[in-house]
């Protein structure tokens, strides 16, 4: 019994520290002692890998700007022609947002009206329908595939996938989450308003803002409060590939079970998670804090990047006001 | 008597017609037409204040003028139209955690509040919170200079209920720091842009120059912040 104790904490312990690196620390820049950084309203711009460096430092003749380590100046003044575009770095957030904030994309390029006054979607050359009626219709950012729900002829509701699946829904869907990859979906559904035999003075609220979750692989979860979780509390992270979030006050859902309590003070933003969700790192404004106790501290830029298939965080620091370093450390 | 009252009803409406016209010319602007000059981002500001219509509510609740207040922080609005998609300011708000106002102060939000006029607005709070007939129900600040405080600053910065609270407190803050006649819009818009510590005099010179400007970096085109404001107030003045 002692030897399989033995032999199951040496996989522990080997499995903890196969991932509990330090990160590694690479200088990127040292401010001279004249320089700051040049903040006023301005951001500071890194590439997506976190190697190539554009900043702008003032110094005692005017500014600078070091771009990969190379000096320019001094400018007496700053104007937008010196400055790099700094793009909105869609990796400092670990949520996975396909089209910005929203993944609505116009029905027009995909319905056809008929003559009879009956709705297709027309995807791909292959025509799905007629329905009476469409009533959403979203698609994945890849474009690959489709979700609608449709009502028929006889007033039956169904959700329509573009890979010919028909499922009866009770319903109205407010909602299609797709995974990164674009292959899995979940799909809020609300109360419908439209359906048939509702008794209006049996109706009450909680009835109204509730909702239940259904999963590509036609899962049901819920149903759920939707005055307290609403539709930012539920999400596909970039690094997690098919697994789902949901936020419950302090708790957090992992596909829709209970997995472990929200940080403290972090928003879904700032919670990452490596590929198969054992492992995480938490930002805040003053550090980056890993599952297995590491920390870097104040993070100026986090962002994500992959290598041979892992994902990493390469962190930018500012430390003893003058030294840019860079820390990189798997998920 | 019958001509006499006609005499005094004459002279009533005569001096009605006067005041009518002095205060319609009052709501008609002169000058530059700031609507025109920024277009767009001038209707999203205003359609931000007509689809968030607490914020009136929550300034008049703290006893101060919400026409007013709006007007003072209006070309701030039509500055975060036209720059915010292009600032991220998440690494400056590191720097400020972890240095404090003097290595990194940026401006937050719709209103562009900075965390040092936050933390002077704190300051002078503190001191003054007894002389206040309406508090708004906003406790004394905790004034350490330590990362903590300053993290809890950054979010009370970055949410929307607290930019209108600090509004709200550096309107009732001038009025006892300046003794200022609180329709002296121009005066108020100078203080908000230029610094409400500085003595009255310096805020009315600074009040006089053009360095407003809607882009990341101050251009040529700069415009004056205070005649945005009253602008904005004119022309509002009715609704």
């Amino acid at each position: 019994m002692k030897k399989y104790l033995l032999a199951f904490t040496s996989v522990l312990l080997f499995s903890a520290i196969s991932y509990s690196q330090t990160p590694s620390k690479e200088n990127l820049y040292t401010l001279q002692s004249d320089e700051t950084l040049a903040y006023s309203e301005n951001c500071f711009s890194f590439s997506d890998n976190g190697r190539d460096i554009f900043i702008v430092v003032h110094g005692n003749n005017g500014y600078y700007t070091i771009n990969n380590g190379v000096r320019k100046g001094p400018f007496k003044e700053m104007s937008e022609s010196l400055l790099k575009p700094c793009n909105q770095n869609n990796n400092s957030c670990s949520v996975f947002e396909p089209n910005g904030s929203s993944d609505g994309v116009s029905f027009d390029e995909y319905l056809k009206t008929n003559d009879d006054g009956t709705s297709s979607i027309i995807f791909k050359g292959k025509e799905y329908g007629p329905f009476m009626a469409l009533q959403s219709f979203q698609i994945n950012s890849s474009k690959s595939i489709f979700v609608a729900s449709t009502i028929d002829k006889d007033l039956s509701k169904k959700l329509i996938v573009s890979n010919g699946n028909a499922v009866p829904i009770n319903g109205m869907v407010s909602r299609v989450y797709f995974s990164p990859d674009g292959s899995q979906y979940l799909i809020k559904l609300g109360f419908d308003y439209t359906a048939q035999n509702i008794d209006p003075t049996k109706i009450n609220m909680d009835q109204l803002m509730s909702f239940t979750l259904v999963t590509s692989d036609g899962k049901k979860f819920g149903p759920f409060n939707g005055e307290k979780i609403t539709e930012s509390d539920i999400w596909y992270t970039q690094t997690t590939g098919n697994h789902w979030f949901l936020r419950n006050g302090d708790d957090l859902l992992l596909d829709g079970k209970p997995f472990m309590k929200m940080p403290e003070n972090a928003n879904r933003c700032d919670v990452w998670f490596s590929a198969d969700c054992k492992r995480y790192a938490v930002t805040s404004y003053d550090k980056v804090k890993f599952s297995d106790n590491t920390i870097v501290p104040y993070p100026i830029i986090t962002t994500l990047f992959y290598k041979d298939g892992k994902a990493y965080l390469r962190l930018i620091t500012l430390e003893n006001e003058k030294e840019i370093n860079l820390y990189t450390k798997a998920l | 008597m019958k001509k006499k009252l006609t005499y005094t009803q004459k002279l009533f409406s005569e001096f009605c017609a006067i005041m009518f016209l002095l205060i319609a010319f009052s709501c008609i602007n002169r000058g530059k037409d700031f609507k025109d000059i920024f277009g767009q981002k001038y209707l999203e500001a205003e359609e931000y204040l007509d689809n968030n219509k607490w914020i009136k509510d929550s300034i008049a609740k703290c006893g101060v003028d919400p026409h007013l207040a709006i007007s003072v922080v209006f070309p701030e609005l039509i500055r975060y139209s036209a720059v915010k998609d292009l600032v991220e300011t998440r690494g400056l708000e590191v720097l400020y955690t972890q240095y404090g106002s003097e290595y990194a102060d940026f401006s937050i939000g719709r209103f562009q509040m900075k965390p040092s006029f936050a933390n002077r607005l704190e300051n002078d709070w503190n001191l003054l919170l007894n002389n206040l007939p309406l508090n708004c129900n906003i406790k004394p600040f905790e004034l350490s200079d330590n990362p903590e405080a300053r993290i809890q600053r950054l979010m009370r910065l970055k949410d929307e209920k607290w930019q209108v609270k600090y509004l709200a407190m550096f309107l009732k803050i001038i009025n006892l720091k300046h003794k200022i006649d609180l329709n002296n819009i121009s005066f108020l818009a100078s203080a908000y842009n230029s610094g409400y510590w500085n003595d009255s005099i310096a805020i009315i010179e600074k009040g006089k120059r053009n360095f407003f400007y809607t882009g990341l970096i101050k251009s040529n085109e700069v415009y004056n912040y205070s005649e945005i404001s009253e602008y904005y107030y004119k022309k509002n003045c009715r609704k």
